[in-house]
């Protein structure tokens, strides 16, 4: 190669056609070639759009209340005419009680997961920063509660409290933190002993300031993929609690309770059992799979393809 | 080896007593009186209700109250008649020496009932450990020796698809597909209550363990196939694996004596905390299934706002999960002498 080739190929890489992209731009770029992951992220959003959405659609296209009861309609199988997926043993539509329930399932699991990341990484943030005695406590607070079976502290909250989607939340994101702290705390541990923190410190940054400034944007990456992948858990998690009878309680349906109604009526009703359960698996399904796919767009060390 | 678990049974020490702090705070908030809520009795005089009170240490303040509770207060004499002369002995064995407390419901100590009842969920969640972890470690190992085949690619699907059903759903559908439907499993609880003989019935118990287990293994079939997976690709591109090659070892040789070997070590260290969420599995399988384990006394306990029985099941399943993290650490340093060495 001459020189001048070379020049004008250096020339061509500051030229303004081959834009550098930033962090952000390129995870997108590679998001947007994962065709999977765009799939379950679409299949999430319509379906948060449907049950929120779910009051209007009863009312105008369905012409259905969620607790119309009526008896000569018990146990219609799916596809009776204006009950697609059948009525339950109360002769309740099953579709728009699901839909309903959705409702109720899906914000328990972004209210809870988004509560408890926020606590999760503060706590994380503030132990992993200033180390120390505070940090030997919140240590000594995590290895605690991690070392009771979840399901069990679950079981203390509800008997102390009567659950309701409210306090269920609250519940949930109170015991939920304790991974995502964990999580947090190893990766400020690292963070804080780079340069740049060295540098904001050597330049009179405040300690609040190159917590939220410098290391919280270094987080986040982590911190949206945790998320998802709470946000599928408490799914899980809230609907074996609601399916104890622990969890919201009927008449207001979750996809939980709908299967604890639906186990005293098999010989009749196979598919009460089925819907609820298959709706829980498929939103598992998408927020995980959302999360595998953030995760690799949002590591800089996955091989670009 | 000795002092490795010498260091890590004093790091369990802090835990235990942070469990039992939890427990005790959650018992000192919870509403109702302990002492009218065991005595059940509405003829009870004032007098005996008080005694009671103090036998059981409930008139000290709460650090002593706590201090009872963890070691008894049957050594010391307690001032039962309130004239502040002691005079007889208190009622509590304390924690430390297996004293849960007095069922609410059932009268009768939390400790003999837990016992009662341990065996079975210890048997439902042993057998789904071995099924999970051998099936699973299996399938991941095959998974990574056929790279992308469609044996791969059913595994990984598999995989995600394992941890997303909940597993108390498929219990349904199982007992649906297999009890209701073709009848060929017993829908639920441990043994045949029609077999009239009494003895131990090997065949009605497998069958009745069938579908609680594979529901509960489920998940960690996927878990563990998916790390193994991971853990095995990684080994085979390892220099020594092309140095066994280059000898002019066959593939199966290579894989089954040098690969696995390695692979498998990492598991271990996943036994521990998969350990509680199988215990938290099992709470609601057991309900599914009508297993007379722990969760269906802790269930009904919740339910009957029974506080001893549940803050007791709690200490004894955080025990229990403590001792599994325990011997899963140190399977794993018996495994990996790096770690025991370090």
């Amino acid at each position: 190669m001459t020189e001048t080739a070379l020049t004008t190929s250096i020339a061509k890489l500051d030229s303004p056609t081959s834009k550098s992209r930033t962090f952000w731009q390129d995870a997108l770029a590679h998001l947007r070639r994962d065709r999977l992951t765009i799939l379950a992220f679409s299949a999430l959003l319509l379906l948060t759009l449907v049950c929120l959405l779910a009051p209007p659609i009863a009312e105008n296209i369905l012409k259905i209340d969620p607790t119309d009861t009526s008896v000569p309609d018990r146990f219609l199988p799916p596809g009776s005419e204006g009950h697609f997926l059948g009525t339950d043993h109360l002769g309740r539509d099953a579709l728009i009680r699901l839909l309903y329930g959705g409702r109720i399932s899906l914000a328990i699991a972004y209210s809870a997961s988004l509560m408890s990341i926020l606590i999760g990484v503060s706590i994380g943030l503030v132990s992993g920063y200033y180390g120390g005695g505070l940090d030997d406590f919140i240590t000594w607070m995590i290895s605690t509660l991690s070392s009771i079976p979840t399901l069990f502290l679950l079981l203390i909250a509800a008997s102390l409290w009567t659950p309701s989607a409210e306090t269920l939340v609250l519940i949930l994101a109170a015991l939920g933190w304790i991974g995502t702290c964990r999580l947090v705390r190893g990766q400020v541990f690292s963070l804080k002993q780079r340069d740049y923190v060295l540098a904001a410190r050597a330049l009179g940054a405040s300690d609040f300031r190159i917590m939220f400034q410098h290391i919280f944007p270094n987080l986040l990456p982590i911190v949206i993929v945790t998320l998802t992948i709470v946000a599928g858990n408490l799914i899980l998690t809230e609907s074996g609690l609601s399916f104890l009878g622990l969890g919201v309680q009927p008449p207001t349906p979750t996809w939980g309770n709908m299967l604890t109604d639906s186990r005293s009526f098999f010989a009749k009703g196979t598919y009460l059992v089925v819907w609820p359960g298959l709706s829980i698996m498929l939103t598992v399904l998408c927020f995980y799979i959302v999360g595998d796919g953030l995760r690799d767009a949002l590591d800089p060390r996955t091989a670009r393809r | 080896m000795s002092s490795y678990i010498f260091r890590r049974l004093l790091q369990g020490i802090p835990t235990f007593f942070g469990i039992t702090i939890l427990s005790f705070l959650l018992m000192l908030t919870a509403p109702g009186d302990p002492v009218s809520m065991i005595m059940f009795n509405p003829s009870a005089t004032p007098e005996a209700v008080a005694t009671m009170r103090r036998q059981l240490g409930l008139d000290q303040p709460p650090l002593t109250q706590y201090i009872y509770w963890l070691v008894g207060n049957d050594w010391a004499q307690i001032d039962s008649d309130g004239d502040g002369v002691g005079d007889s002995y208190g009622l509590r064995h304390g924690l430390l020496r297996g004293d849960l407390g007095q069922s609410l419901k059932h009268k009768r100590p939390v400790s003999e009932l837990i016992a009662e009842r341990i065996p079975a969920t210890l048997q439902l969640t042993v057998s789904a450990l071995i099924v999970g972890y051998g099936l699973g470690a299996l399938l991941g190992v095959l998974s990574a020796v056929y790279h992308r085949s469609w044996f791969d690619q059913s595994v990984r699907l598999l995989s995600v698809v394992g941890t997303a059903v909940p597993a108390f759903w498929l219990g349904l559908i199982f007992i649906i597909i297999f009890s209701v439907t073709l009848d060929w499993l017993p829908m639920s609880g441990m043994s045949d209550i029609t077999n009239r003989s009494g003895g131990f019935d090997l065949i009605a118990s497998l069958k009745h363990l069938i579908m609680p287990v594979s529901v509960l293994a489920l998940g960690i079939v996927a878990s563990v196939a998916r790390f193994t997976r991971t853990e095995m690709l990684e080994t085979l591109h390892q220099d020594f694996i092309r140095t066994a090659h280059a000898k002019g070892l066959n593939n199966r040789r290579v894989w089954w004596r040098h690969a696995i070997r390695n692979a498998l070590i990492p598991i271990a260290t996943f036994l521990g905390p998969e350990l509680g969420g199988l215990l938290g599995g099992a709470v609601i399988i057991e309900q599914v299934f009508g297993w007379p384990g722990m969760g269906r006394l802790v269930v009904n306990g919740v339910f009957q706002r029974d506080y001893p029985l549940v803050m007791g099941s709690v200490v004894v399943g955080a025990v229990l999960f403590i001792i599994g993290l325990l011997l899963s650490d140190m399977l794993y340093a018996w495994l990996d002498p790096r770690i025991r060495l370090s």
